[in-house]
């Protein structure tokens, strides 16, 4: 118990425990990680509290039904993972930094009916948990093992200690998990995340540093906050996401432009690229001589940004959403776009829209439609 | 006389509480108003001096919903809707400390915002402008008065031409989001009424903001007659200028 909450210095290396009731499956599950990681196994009745303690992300499989306790008190036989994590997060140390996550093959049982594509975030939160991997890749944002290392990675490098009533020791370790910001934009930045309620102030419970993990996981990137994926990026410089993402791949000249509005900080792999937003309005404040939003002015400046960049002829882009809830690479013009009101949507994130025919032609989507909207 | 000063901070809070309190009459506030923010936040935070053109261009103006004749009390007037634009030519005012955010910017040149009502087809697609005025805000130059309202004057042919500037009509609003409340209000008579009687938190802070602008403004007149002017009441009202700082504490 010694690592957590001692200000030690930790190693380099992310340390991962996989618990599982079949121990063959959870040593199969350990393999991607075998050179990059230090790997556990155990069984749920194996685990010490001195394995929680070392490790930086503890992966349980959601299904238990081989796992067989000798006690026969129910209180002491979670049904299934999520109750298990719950059961291994009373045993760790107060202010401890380990992540706990689901894994499993079969998420119907905790996704309450939500689509686990577009809503691990959220299944996530519902289950009390830092995330929730699919043992189905088509099912993660990206691949397994590398979100498994990026979450090991950011909680190692969380701090021992986390002073929620020093200001300034909070801002600068929050610097130091963001990722540079240059001074030129970093005003505008600090005003951007401020607006997104960053677990810096009452209700941060003083050296939880996890909390800030899971409001990066469940609360900034999976939305459109003051960090954006390509899409949003596409949709403020008026091009089409096919052709920035084809100007990222093929045009360094382009990537290296946009690079200083890359973020760069905790998790920055975890869900796949992300830039400040408010770098990217600061870049094109000075690009626009100060007319951001001027239409032709955007045109002169993606025209010399890349050659790939292709315009869009859309008067007032959106970003839209599927029948599930993903985000979809066709920008659409919003007077076609009614606004949804999913459950959970933080009020500072980009509001979610939808075509106005999808939406009526799936219920479920039509059921979310904000009150404004569906007049 | 330079131009008049604004607080930042006190525009920023009127345009959230803008976008809310308006919502429900408009078709685009969600692209309209993010945009004005972003340009708001920029001149605080970015350190270049040069004046900037702050505002709703014309090609693509904050649309209201359709008012299906709501414009007469009781309804019964034709359907029509409205489009806000605007155009404030202003300049961030540095900050004591270069590194600080600046706290107000001033005009520095055109200010104007233009309303416009159009007739609605029975397919519910738009037809021809029925209607138009401006909300100027005057400069050392005009001749008064220093806020005053113009009806059309953008076309060469028709009533009130290009060529023919007056009237110009005194006017009590200060700011292009006033504008658009008094736009929403003419096109929505009974709605907006009962809207303004629904209180919550973002009409407590349109309030706070528009009660200490119109008072100031009206404070500023009630001086201007209040004093030993040799002018008539109107000629002293139309040749006044208010101080710079009239909007600013």
């Amino acid at each position: 118990m010694a690592r957590h909450g001692s200000g030690e210095r930790r190693g380099r290396v992310p340390s991962i425990l996989i618990v599982d009731d079949d121990l063959e499956q959870a040593d199969a599950a350990a393999l991607p990680f075998s050179r990059v990681a230090t790997v556990k196994t155990r069984t749920p009745g194996d685990v010490s509290e001195s394995d929680l303690a070392g490790a930086d992300v503890v992966l349980i499989d959601y299904v238990l039904d081989d796992w067989h306790p000798d006690s026969e008190s129910i209180a002491s036989h979670p049904k299934d993972g999520v109750a298990l994590a719950a059961v291994l997060r009373s045993h760790l140390a107060k202010g401890a930094t380990t992540a706990l996550a689901i894994h499993s093959g079969q998420l119907d049982g905790l996704s309450c009916g939500l689509t686990p594509q577009s809503h691990l975030h959220l299944i996530a939160r519902i289950n009390n948990v830092e995330w929730v991997f699919s043992k189905k890749e088509a099912e993660n944002a990206r691949p397994r093992r590398e979100q498994v290392l990026s979450l090991a990675r950011a909680i190692r490098s969380l701090p021992t200690k986390w002073p929620a009533n020093n200001q300034s020791r909070i801002r600068k370790i929050l610097e130091n998990l963001l990722g540079p910001i240059p001074a030129a934009w970093k005003q505008r930045a600090w005003q951007h995340i401020e607006e997104c309620h960053p677990p810096i102030h009452e209700l941060s419970p003083p050296t939880y540093a996890i909390t800030f993990v899971r409001w990066m996981l469940c609360s900034i990137l999976p939305f459109a906050t003051f960090l954006w994926d390509y899409r949003y990026l596409a949709a403020r410089l008026r091009v089409t996401p096919g052709s920035l993402e084809r100007a990222l791949k093929e045009d360094s000249s382009f990537s290296r432009k946009l690079a200083p509005f890359a973020y760069k900080g905790v998790l920055h792999d975890f869900l796949g690229h992300r830039w400040w937003r408010p770098g990217i309005e600061h870049f094109l404040w000075s690009k626009t001589k100060a007319n951001p939003f001027d239409v032709d002015e955007l045109k002169r400046v993606i025209a010399e940004l890349s050659r790939y960049l292709e315009p869009i002829s859309l008067s007032e882009p959106v970003v839209p959403f599927d029948e599930t809830l993903r985000p979809m690479d066709d920008l659409i013009e919003l007077s076609d776009a009614v606004e949804l009101r999913p459950d959970d949507w933080p009020s500072y994130a980009g509001k979610p829209w939808a075509r106005r025919d999808l939406a009526n032609e799936h219920p479920r989507l039509r059921s979310l439609i904000a009150p404004l909207s569906a007049r | 006389m330079p131009g008049l000063i604004f607080s930042i901070a006190d525009t920023l809070r009127e345009l959230e509480s803008a976008k809310q309190l308006t919502r429900r009459f408009t078709e685009n506030a969600e692209s309209v108003f993010p945009k004005l923010k972003v340009q708001m936040e920029s001149l605080e935070v970015e350190r270049s001096q040069s004046a900037t053109n702050w505002g709703i261009p014309l090609s693509q103006p904050l649309r209201t919903k359709l008012s299906r004749g709501e414009y007469e009390p009781g309804g019964g007037g034709v359907k029509v809707c409205g489009e806000l634009s605007f155009t404030w030519k202003i300049q961030r005012m540095a900050p004591k400390k270069a590194k600080d955010r600046a706290k107000q910017f001033r005009l520095v040149g055109n200010a104007s915002t233009v309303a416009r009502v159009f007739e609605i087809k029975d397919d519910d697609s738009k037809g021809d402008e029925i209607a138009m005025w401006r909300c100027e805000i005057g400069d050392d130059q005009s001749p008064g008065c220093h806020f005053h309202v113009q009806v059309m004057g953008q076309e060469d042919e028709g009533p009130f031409p290009k060529k023919l500037s007056i009237p110009r009509l005194p006017s009590c609003l200060p700011s292009p989001m006033v504008a658009l409340e008094f736009l929403i209000a003419e096109l929505f008579q009974d709605s907006w009424k009962k809207h303004m009687f629904s209180e919550s938190s973002d009409l407590q802070h349109w309030r706070s903001i528009q009660r200490d602008r119109f008072k100031r403004l009206y404070d500023w007149q009630t001086g201007v007659l209040s004093g030993q002017s040799q002018l008539s009441p109107w000629s002293a009202l139309k040749y006044a200028k208010p101080p710079e700082n009239i909007f600013v504490k």
